[in-house]
Formats: structure tokens, C-alpha cells, sequence
């Protein structure tokens, strides 16, 4: 199943960024449930989403979705697409369009 | 090695559904992530904001399809890291089971948020 060369780093990082994205997504709905509580309990959550360490958690949060979403979408194109032709050049696109559309993303969400 | 430590099922729906609901996924986060995050802030978000977004039917069916296949993708992909790393049988059994409970009260949750919690603001 997990056969293709050089793809190795990718595997571990789709896994990682997985189990991340999950944890997160707990936390997040737990957090956006305290809409059923009221105003004062949802508006008390999203005042947190302005302090600096959640700008920081912001970021990483991008990192993750950007490397699972591209990543995903990789995997995607070798087991159905054509991609399998092109394990490589599929492989090293994937990091670059990931790089350039998270450093683009990440100075719009700091700004 | 145990080599018959899964049932008869050989995992090939779940192999498709998981690059379906990824493929599914990867336009559902994007925007989303685009909405909260690039064009509005998640820092300017509110009660009344909310509210009235989740008025829309569209935005509800929006954020309660995401929600299903969020959770049934990070479901997925959880159980695929415990078959793969957890080889005693009871061990894997007890994980699954905290998996699937964990998930379906996150449900319950999401559910609740998304859907039954509509209550008129005064604008």
C-alpha cells in the first residue's frame, strides 16, 4: 500500500498532520458547542482566539491543513489518476506548492 | 505476527471512502478555513454572527456536512493508525472502543451546535 519511493517523509507528515487535525477538530467543536450555552459563554471562547498564543496555534494549524490537504490530494492522483507516472515531480510540487502557499498564508494571518 | 487479527472485512471500502470524503475534504477545509480564518478573522467572530450564518440553510448544510465527513475521515484514519500499531487484540478492541465513543459524543456536540441551536437574534 505505502510502496512508492521517497515518499517516506510524506507518509510520517500526512500521519502526524492527521493526528493533529484531530486533536484540533475535538477541541474546536468542543469549543464551538458553547454556542448552545449563550452569547456570554460562545463570545468568552472566541475572545481567546485573540490572544498571541492562539495566533501562534493559528499558524501550525495552516501548516497542518495545507500539508494533509496538498498531501491528500497527491496520494489521490498516484492511486487514481496518472500521478503514478510521475511519482516524482507529483512528490516535489507537492512541497513547493505547500511552502509558497503557506508562507503567502501565513503573513496574511499575522498581519 | 498475527496475521488474522482483523475480521473478513479486507478494508477496501474504507481505503475508497477515505481518499472520497478526503477529496470531499480538501474543498470543504479551504473554504472554511478561507471563510474564518482569510476573509473575516476568527477573532471578529460572534454570537450574532454565527447566528445568523447558521440561519442560512446553506451554511448549515455546509458546516454539518463538514462536520460528517471531518469526523468520519480523522475517525478513519485514527482506527487505520491503531490496527497498524496496536497488536493485541483486547488492547485494540479497548482503543477502538474510546475511538468510536470519543467520536460520537464530538458528534452529539458538533450536532447540537450546528443544527438544533437556532435561536432568533434581535439585529
Amino acid at each position: 500500500m505505502y510502496k512508492w519511493r521517497g515518499g517516506m517523509l510524506s507518509w510520517i507528515l500526512h500521519r502526524l498532520s492527521g493526528v493533529g487535525l484531530m486533536i484540533f477538530l475535538i477541541i474546536h467543536i468542543e469549543g464551538m458547542f458553547s454556542i448552545a450555552k449563550g452569547p456570554e459563554a460562545f463570545n468568552k471562547v472566541i475572545a481567546t482566539y485573540n490572544t498571541p498564543l492562539f495566533k501562534v496555534l493559528e499558524i501550525f494549524l495552516f501548516a497542518a491543513i495545507m500539508f494533509h490537504a496538498v498531501n491528500g490530494l497527491r496520494i489521490i492522483l498516484l492511486d487514481f489518476a496518472s500521478g503514478s507516472r510521475y511519482p516524482k515531480p507529483l512528490l516535489w510540487s507537492t512541497y513547493i506548492v505547500v511552502g509558497v502557499v503557506f508562507l503567502v498564508g501565513a503573513y496574511f494571518l499575522m498581519v | 505476527m498475527n496475521l488474522n487479527r482483523t475480521t473478513s472485512n479486507s478494508g477496501a471500502i474504507e481505503w475508497y471512502l477515505q481518499r472520497i470524503t478526503g477529496a470531499i475534504l480538501f474543498f470543504q477545509v479551504l473554504f472554511h478555513f478561507g471563510v474564518y480564518h482569510f476573509v473575516e478573522g476568527v477573532g471578529n467572530l460572534s454570537y450574532d454572527v454565527a447566528i445568523s450564518r447558521l440561519a442560512n440553510p446553506w451554511w448549515k448544510a455546509f458546516e454539518f456536512s463538514f462536520l460528517i465527513f471531518a469526523l468520519y475521515h480523522g475517525m478513519s484514519g485514527i482506527k487505520m493508525i491503531i490496527d497498524d500499531y496496536i497488536t493485541s487484540r483486547a488492547w485494540r478492541l479497548a482503543a477502538l472502543t474510546v475511538l468510536y465513543i470519543g467520536v460520537f459524543t464530538i458528534f452529539i456536540l458538533g450536532t447540537t451546535a450546528i443544527i438544533v441551536i437556532h435561536k432568533p437574534v434581535e439585529m
